[in-house]
């Protein structure tokens, strides 16, 4: 038996963007086992939930993650109106709907991002990130904020974006997707790139359906799973809409997953906006929540899971938040063993982490 | 024939780091302008240098610094050998040991990634010296000498006879210059799985010595490149000069278009490059001269 | 010739490893990375050159001092405690770092004197806490003779349930419920701002014990009736909390619905003529409504004292005064209806009513 070494990878170190603890159990540059241990930045945010005002803790709900952050918001936000019993307006729903795919460009561009700087590709890193700050802008026009945008609220949303705004974005939208193009072609057809993700990290069918993966870990092993499909949030049943699946099941697959969904989701904009009624954007809410409600959502990172429960009062009783991460943590270790040290990177990223969501 | 030694060597050790790192500087700058980015002064290694050495003093065993002294000791005297006229073969077996010394040095800190990092150099050192072997016989084969200042006399150009060894260099020069795709020993920052390679443990003054050697290094490596062109000509010093100065921007080009690839991708391409490319071309020199 | 063929050896050599790299499949990427060369960098040297913001970019939280009423609205919306007020010290003071910019406080400033700056906190190595000087607090209640400021809101048992302070309340802590004559306060709502103190028409309203003497309005038992001088503006039916009136111009028709009056009084406030009152005489709701108005009167203006505040304009329930320029006060004399709410509102009493 050969040498065995223990690499202790993260929680600093300075590939992962967040705190994640693996130690690596190498056999020469071979990792035979990897055990992930998390931990590092847990905040409280869920008990943060019960001290304070349920209205101001959409606001606390969105700083769960700085990049699915709509998504946490408008979770937060169905399941205390579920609770409140509450139906938002249609307009409500869609401007939601637009805001939360536009979320999806942003954190699929960032993790291409990622990606790249994972496999020592440095330039195509700061292109993808060069082209999420206009999506970064488009939000900051409509909302106010560049990756925080508290502009969901229980009943609706806190401003209405005017039509001619929506317009402009499904026009800047379209007009980044050459862009957008350019360095996708980079991710799928160039050699070097190909040489690192194609076989990588391979996630059979039956290993993501028994590990439970979410998202686009789930989508790149061929399985056709996404909460939008449900129509139990937003109106994506008015946008005919239909999964990005991969059958690969390798690194190479849930990187493609997710390009086809930065199209998609321009698309899903697209059709919105053309789509979208007029009228209000919010109604008034009881100011005592009774009674409980849970809502999954289609985060970019996957199904995400929020349940409200109400106490009488203006305070909750309870806020959980499930987040895609979590539930994605087997499926990488499974990955990791038997990869390359090299390749820990690429596989760590391949389940866009998202360790602050992990532990709010 | 003495005096111009000299002169060479005081030019190499007062003008190498400086040329060395202005253009690390530049290919900073460079690097910024291919990504879009503003980036920062060109003098800013010099900056990021004059900081290490301001650092405090902390290493993880002692004889670590006796190694990169070691190490830095025999980089700048194949330099020096190199451009007072010296013996090409010794001048290459020099930068070698050199070599062999910064991964011991990376070895002697116990890091795990200080030591996959001088696993890594290790097969990056067999993955390129065949080529530089290759080189210093194509030359050889060419002019007739492995004397440095003989091949700078030569009255014909190397470059043309020694087109494939000349492009076999230029592949190597990426694994010397760690460079994308062949960064994988340690990368030029500090964002890959392994931290930052062979000089993870390095710091403060230690680094910055590192630093100062791979200016050297690298102006030594260049150097070879002009000497593809040199005829004792000064259209051939020019021509050397530009041109080495076009490679150095072509590798920062290439760094910016590729991933980093596995030892083993650098391995098998380096032979193949050495096999194809060097082979071939000093069967050439040796049916035609 | 030696020269050419050399260098179309050269080329060729480039050429061939040129052909033979991208057929491998490698510098996919390499079209963008030299067309980037060419273009402008997409970072900005912020913050030496600096950024255009978005109109609704949420940077920080200013405040004007002097429109605050200290009613610490904003600090019980603040999600991270970021606000504190000082009464007594008249101090509002936010700590910079600890501010989130969800904007929570801004939405819920009754007095609309928080805005959301543009621009972001300076970044520092301190935590930045601001403070800003607000009008001293004087007990809000005083001005009603309310013994005390600590107190809690109560309501006298004048209150005729209008649930006009619960529209007023910008923390909605009272619950008005006029069927059941249900009047309730969530003291731990309550932000004493006085808000609901201010609208109450009966004056009900205090803080603490003690309720505010119920003024006599003459003889409130009766129902609510209006004399002939009425002109039909219509202004007493927009106040109605209840919904209880209905005026009709046209036809000339001033009805009161006595099941839905509750009697507040709200409307005798707002009668331009004074012509309402909780009259005796439980006469007919519906005056004389063939007797034609005596004679007409019109409102006019004296020469040079009216500044052109507009107030008059925005007042006119039959919006008969075009808007003044450059102090050029004009009527349309077919549609002045000889309300008077315009004189009533006049900050310089330069309009009058003359008969015609």
């Amino acid at each position: 038996m050969a040498k065995r070494t223990i690499v202790p990878f993260g929680p600093q170190h300075p590939v992962l963007p967040e705190p994640i603890h693996l130690d690596l159990v190498l056999e020469d540059e071979t990792v035979v086992e990897a055990i992930p241990s998390i931990g590092y930045i847990h905040r409280g945010l869920e008990k943060l939930c019960e001290i304070k005002d349920f209205e101001q803790m959409v606001y606390v709900v969105e700083r769960i993650c700085g990049i699915c952050s709509f998504g946490h918001g408008w979770g937060a936000c169905a399941s205390m109106e579920g609770a409140l019993g509450v139906e938002i307006p249609e307009r409500a729903e869609y401007l939601r709907t637009i805001l939360h795919e536009l979320g999806r460009v942003h954190s699929h561009l960032l993790w291409l991002g990622l990606m790249a700087d994972g496999f020592g590709f440095e330039s195509l890193f700061n292109h993808c990130w060069r082209i999420r700050e206009t999506v970064l802008d488009l939000f900051e026009k409509n909302t106010g904020g560049r990756v925080v945008f508290s502009i969901c609220k229980p009943g609706g949303m806190r401003k209405d974006i005017s039509n001619e705004n929506l317009q402009e974005m499904v026009t800047v939208l379209n007009g980044l997707k050459a862009e957008i193009k350019e360095v996708t072609d980079a991710f799928i057809y160039d050699k070097s790139v190909q040489n690192r993700m194609t076989g990588v990290g391979v996630l059979t069918k039956e290993e993501a359906m028994e590990l439970c993966a979410v998202g686009p870990t789930v989508r790149g092993s061929g399985v056709r799973q996404d909460i939008r499909l449900t129509g139990d949030h937003g109106v994506y049943k008015e946008l005919d809409f239909e999964p990005c699946v991969e059958e690969a099941g390798d690194c190479m697959a849930r990187t493609v997953v997710r390009i086809r969904e930065v199209f998609q989701s321009i698309e899903l904009i697209e059709k919105a906006v053309a789509k979208i009624p007029d009228g209000p954007v919010d109604v008034k809410v009881p100011k005592k929540v009774e009674g409980e409600f849970a809502i999954r959502l289609e985060q970019p990172r996957g199904e995400a899971f929020y349940y409200a429960k109400g106490q009488g009062t203006k305070f909750l009783k309870r806020m959980r938040v499930r987040t895609p991460t979590n539930i994605n943590i087997p499926a990488l270790v499974k990955m990791l063993a038997g990869a390359d040290l090299a390749d820990v990177p690429i596989l760590v990223l391949t389940i866009d982490p998202c360790i602050s969501c992990t532990e709010r | 024939m003495i005096i111009k030694s000299i002169i060479g060597i005081v030019a190499f050790l007062v003008l190498g780091p400086f040329v060395g790192g202005i253009l690390a500087g530049l290919d900073r700058k460079l690097s910024a302008k291919m990504q879009r980015r503003v980036g920062p002064p060109v003098l800013q290694p010099f900056y990021d240098v004059g900081k290490l050495f301001q650092k405090e003093k902390q290493t993880p065993t002692r004889f670590q610094d006796f190694y990169v002294l070691l190490f830095v000791v025999f980089v700048i005297a194949s330099g020096v050998l190199f451009f007072m006229g010296g013996d090409l073969l010794l001048v290459i077996f020099t930068l070698t040991i050199g070599a062999a010394f910064l991964i011991i040095a990376a070895y002697s800190s116990n890091s795990p990634y200080a030591e996959v990092g001088a696993e890594r150099e290790l097969l990056a050192m067999l993955a390129y010296e065949p080529m530089v072997l290759i080189t210093v016989i194509g030359f050889y084969m060419y002019t007739g000498s492995f004397k440095v200042s003989d091949i700078l006399a030569g009255d014909s150009m190397p470059f043309l006879p020694l087109l494939g060894i000349f492009f076999g260099w230029l592949f190597i020069l990426t694994l010397k210059f760690r460079k994308s795709p062949f960064d994988l020993s340690m990368s030029h920052h500090a964002h890959q799985e392994l931290v930052r390679g062979v000089t993870t443990e390095f710091v403060g003054r230690t680094m910055g010595w590192v630093e100062i050697s791979h200016w050297y290094e690298n102006v030594f490596l260049l150097g070879v490149v002009f000497l593809f062109f040199a005829n004792g000509t000064a259209l051939g010093w020019i021509i050397g000069i530009v041109v080495a100065i076009l490679t150095y921007f072509f590798e920062v080009f290439i760094d910016n278009c590729f991933a980093r690839m596995k030892w083993q991708f650098a391995f098998k391409s380096a032979w193949i490059v050495a096999v194809v490319l060097g082979m071939i071309n000093i069967f050439v020199l040796y049916v035609c001269f | 010739m030696i020269i050419v063929a050399k260098i179309a050896v050269i080329i060729a050599a480039l050429l061939l490893s040129a052909v033979v790299t991208a057929r491998l499949g490698f510098f996919k990427f390499g079209k963008t990375i030299l067309g980037s060369l060419g273009k402008k960098p997409a970072t900005l040297m912020y913050p030496v050159v600096p950024r255009e913001w978005e109109e609704r970019t949420r940077g920080s939280v200013s405040i004007d001092g002097d429109n605050c009423i200290a009613c610490g609205i904003c600090a019980n919306a603040c999600p991270t405690n970021a606000i504190d007020i000082d009464k007594a010290e008249g101090k509002w003071t936010i700590q910079r770092m600890q501010c989130i910019q969800c904007s929570a406080c801004v939405d819920g400033c009754p007095k609309k004197c928080l805005t959301m700056e543009n621009l972001y906190t300076i970044p520092d190595v301190v935590k930045v806490v601001d403070s800003f000087d607000i009008p001293k607090k004087a007990p809000k209640g005083a001005k009603k003779d309310a013994p005390a400021d600590d107190g809690d809101l109560t309501c006298a048992d004048s209150c005729v349930f209008c649930g006009l302070c619960a529209k007023a309340c910008p923390a909605d802590a009272i619950k008005v419920d006029r069927k059941a004559k249900l009047w309730e306060v969530n003291t731990e709502d309550c932000v004493k701002c006085g808000a609901c103190i201010d609208k109450c028409p009966k004056g009900s309203l205090s803080f603490g014990g003690a309720a505010a003497p119920a003024e006599d309005a003459g003889d409130d038992d009766g129902d609510l009736t209006c004399a002939d001088s009425c002109v039909f503006c219509g202004l007493c039916a927009k106040a109605c909390p209840a919904d209880a009136l209905e005026v009709n111009r046209k036809e000339k028709l001033w009805k009161v619905n006595t099941e839905d009056c509750i009697k507040c009084g709200a409307c005798i406030d707002k009668c331009p003529k004074g012509s309402l009152s909780f009259g005796g005489a439980a006469a007919d709701a519906e005056p004389a409504a063939p007797a034609e108005p005596p004679k007409k009167s019109i409102a006019s203006v004296k020469d040079g004292e009216c500044i052109g505040c507009n107030a008059c304009v925005n007042q006119c329930p039959e919006e008969a005064i075009p808007p003044v320029e450059e102090n050029e006060w004009n009527l349309e004399e077919d549609k002045c209806i000889g309300c008077g709410a315009c004189v009533d509102v006049c900050p310089v009493d330069a309009i009058s009513m003359k008969e015609v």
